[in-house]
């Protein structure tokens, strides 16, 4: 038969390269996908092509999950075009009050950068919600069709493997006394 | 074409080229149909991974830096600066639906692509398996 489901000479893995992003390593993902590969135990090329799948959605659980805690920062409450109104108000107050003179300082804060553990930036991540709502809306639902996606092709997996077990069981024969 | 070969030649240790017309039986088709749907499968992911990396538009960026200019701009009347304040909140705001409209609509691809992709594995796997054939 040609679709030989145990046939195992034939494995091709997609190139990772297709598929991820600047801040994500290959080889974190070869690694992630190997330690799957030797928990799972895929037998011939159905098997690991969804192996892979179960790999990539994980990634892009994980990528959902960085991007949603990117969009959620403090720095992320305000969008480019409130940024540049509200350095130029900053700038004209302080011109206004202290005259054409005015060295440094007018340009905003600087982005300080994720920090933990500090409960009183939650009003600021309240307005980033708010302000990027619509984004963080789109990624959590692709976070959680990433989690259907990774459901299913466990599930599949699994199902392929319990065929390839029942095809190795032999027909059961009727024996006559 | 190149993906669909490839798939097809994993599936049956086969080249396309190399099938011939009497040689088009369920399970061949059956195996074409799988090829296909997975190097669909593979482009609708890569297409949707390539647009989480969409932020805003360059040229809207582009356009907030002019606005800048425009406010630090002394000769500007305040009313065309309060008038282009709003429509560069506008623009932004459009930008950033078209962005999610992007997105979304390349999570639908990628959503289509897998189940569709799943359904042709799973007729592939049962024309070559007579257990889920007596199941079904």
């Amino acid at each position: 038969m040609p679709n030989d489901v145990d046939d195992v000479s034939h494995a091709e893995l997609t190139d990772p390269r297709r598929f991820l992003l600047r801040d994500e390593s290959v080889e974190d993902y070869e690694f992630r996908l190997g330690q799957l590969l030797a928990d799972l135990r895929p037998a011939n090329s159905l098997e690991r092509r969804q192996v892979e799948l179960i790999a990539q959605a994980d990634l892009d659980i994980e990528r959902q999950r960085r991007i949603i805690s990117v969009y959620l920062q403090p720095a992320k409450a305000d969008g480019p075009t409130k940024r540049a109104v509200a350095g130029w108000r900053h700038e004209t107050s302080m011109r206004s009050k202290h005259g054409d003179d005015l060295d440094g300082g007018a340009g905003g804060e600087a982005d300080p950068g994720p920090v933990f553990g500090d409960f009183g930036a939650t009003s600021a991540i309240a307005s980033a919600y708010g302000a990027n709502f619509g984004m963080l809306e789109f990624h959590y639902r692709a976070q959680s069709d990433a989690e259907r996606r990774r459901r299913m092709s466990i599930g599949l997996l699994l199902q392929l493997q319990d065929w390839r077990a029942r095809r190795a069981v032999p027909d059961a024969q009727v024996v006559e006394e | 074409m190149d993906a669909v070969g490839a798939h097809f030649r994993g599936l049956t240790g086969r080249r396309l080229e190399e099938i011939g017309d009497a040689d088009w039986d369920g399970a061949t088709r059956a195996a074409l149909e799988l090829a296909t749907r997975e190097a669909h499968l593979d482009r609708a992911h890569a297409h949707h991974v390539s647009c989480q990396a969409t932020e805003i538009d360059p040229d809207t960026l582009a356009m907030i830096d002019q606005l800048e200019d425009l406010l630090y701009c002394d000769d500007t009347l305040s009313d065309t600066k309060r008038e282009a304040i709003r429509r560069a909140f506008r623009v932004e705001k459009f930008d950033v639906a078209h962005v999610v409209s992007r997105k979304r609509l390349a999570l639908r691809y990628l959503a289509e692509a897998q189940s569709k992709r799943d359904r042709a594995l799973r007729v592939f796997v049962a024309l070559g398996d007579p257990i889920s054939r007596n199941e079904g």
